[in-house]
């Protein structure tokens, strides 16, 4: 089995209910993917976590084969989810939807640390900082 | 007007909503586009992968950014504006590709199509009727995530020797049989029994799947692991080892004490035939045949 890579496709979709539309569709098929493959596979791999937002990386080799590996949910996501929001704010300068504690952030870093490019997890917890204030998130000191 | 079931109708037409934004605020900006409730995003944040069974690192090449999804219907006009807004206050790039509809369930279909072997034999996806070949020369596959659709050149150059080669009746051990392709072009020329052995689980799958939808469930057998899980220790007439350098070398002498006629090497980078080569004379065989396409070899090797 040589693998050559031809193309990484990222992907962020709702766990347990991938569908060929899109964005799943237009990403895969011009890379000549087996859709319905990805899509029953990815569905069962994700279906215990139902409700969240789970990002996945499909890597395509030369021979239109392909594998998958899901990772940690979005920090975004994370965080909406700690501060039970709905939405982020439309002006995080101007008006902010909620507050994080250290330890929500410790929390949250922790659990996104695998998939963060952080060597420590102060580094990781300043990354989601960055994601928090974005998002009109006030993070506690 | 045809009946839609429950199901909403498929928009014709979707906006492809493009946002370029620096990496660090690339989180933020899907996560806001999945507020408007679309099915997901594509994103690139522009970081090197370095994917599991891949040959090195991966550098994207694009810069980063996030693609949503949102059908041309009356609800657009207002999301536009919100977009608009939204990318001015945050500094971000917006942009805007039509895209129209397709059956994308099938559309990827398109891309294989039969593929015709030497003496009448051919490789036929699962979905296509009425392929002009004789059945008993036919491996039917479907193409999904498992190595071996039939379009890479290794694939092409070991059914290319088989085809020529073949054996009467003989006994076949196919190590890597990701989809299946080899084991069942095996069974198609008249292998009596085939021993597919896959250590990938979904490979797995795929592979057993393929075994059915070709009858061929009597002569091969799958064995879901590697070499040292075969639990037969006779010899092999024909052994298939399409793999990579890095296995086939330390594999080599183990497998050649089960060889009793010939063996198929590929997955092999033109560079790295010299080391496959050193291990192959070492062991007291000798390449009879050498196959290139695409900088991959394909050796046959006999005792």
């Amino acid at each position: 089995m040589p693998k050559k890579v031809t193309g990484v496709i990222k992907l962020q979709i709702p766990a347990g209910k991938a569908t060929p539309a899109p964005p799943v569709g237009p990403a895969l098929g011009q890379h000549g993917v087996n859709i319905m493959a990805f899509v029953k596979e990815y569905n069962e791999r994700t279906a215990n976590q139902v409700g969240l937002i789970i990002p996945v990386e499909i890597t395509v080799f030369e021979d239109r084969s392909f594998s998958f590996v899901t990772k940690t949910p979005p920090a975004a996501v994370l965080i909406k989810k700690a501060l039970g929001l709905e939405t982020a704010s439309p002006t995080p300068n101007l008006k902010k939807v909620g507050k994080l504690s250290r330890d929500q952030v410790r929390e949250i870093a922790e659990q996104k640390m695998p998939d963060l490019n952080a060597n420590s997890i102060e580094s990781a917890m300043r990354m989601i900082e960055g994601t928090a204030r974005s998002m009109g998130v006030e993070v506690a000191e | 007007m045809p009946w839609e079931g429950n199901h909403p109708a498929t928009p014709e037409r979707y906006w492809a909503v493009c946002i370029r934004a620096a990496q660090h605020e690339l989180e933020a900006a899907a996560a806001w586009l999945m507020e408007f409730g679309v099915a997901g995003v594509q994103w690139e944040d522009g970081l090197a992968v370095t994917p599991l069974f891949a040959d090195g690192p991966w550098q994207p090449s694009e810069a980063p950014h996030v693609t949503a999804y949102f059908p041309q219907d009356e609800s657009w006009a207002g999301i536009e504006q919100e977009l608009r807004a939204m990318v001015i206050k945050k500094g971000w790039q917006l942009e805007l590709n039509d895209v129209a509809s397709q059956d994308w369930e099938h559309a990827w279909k398109a891309f294989y199509q039969p593929i015709a072997l030497r003496e009448g034999y051919a490789i036929v996806p699962a979905w296509i009727v009425g392929a002009p070949f004789a059945a008993d020369k036919m491996v039917r596959l479907d193409p999904g995530m498992a190595f071996g659709t039939g379009t890479h050149a290794t694939t092409r150059s070991c059914l290319d020797l088989l085809i020529e080669h073949g054996a009467a009746k003989p006994r076949v051990l196919d190590l890597g049989s990701g989809s299946g392709i080899l084991a069942l072009a095996a069974a198609k020329l008249g292998a009596f029994s085939v021993d597919a052995v896959e250590p990938d689980p979904v490979a797995v799958r795929a592979l057993t799947h393929n075994i059915e939808l070709n009858g061929m469930q009597s002569r091969i057998r799958v064995i879901a692991g590697t070499f040292d899980d075969l639990e037969d220790h006779g010899g092999y007439q024909i052994i298939l080892m399409n793999l990579i350098r890095e296995l086939i070398i330390p594999l080599w002498p183990k497998v050649q004490a089960r060889l009793a006629g010939y063996a198929i090497l590929s997955g092999i980078l033109e560079d790295a035939l010299g080391d496959i080569e050193t291990v192959i004379d070492a062991s007291g065989c000798h390449v009879a045949q050498y196959r290139l396409a695409d900088g991959w070899a394909t050796l046959r090797v006999t005792q």
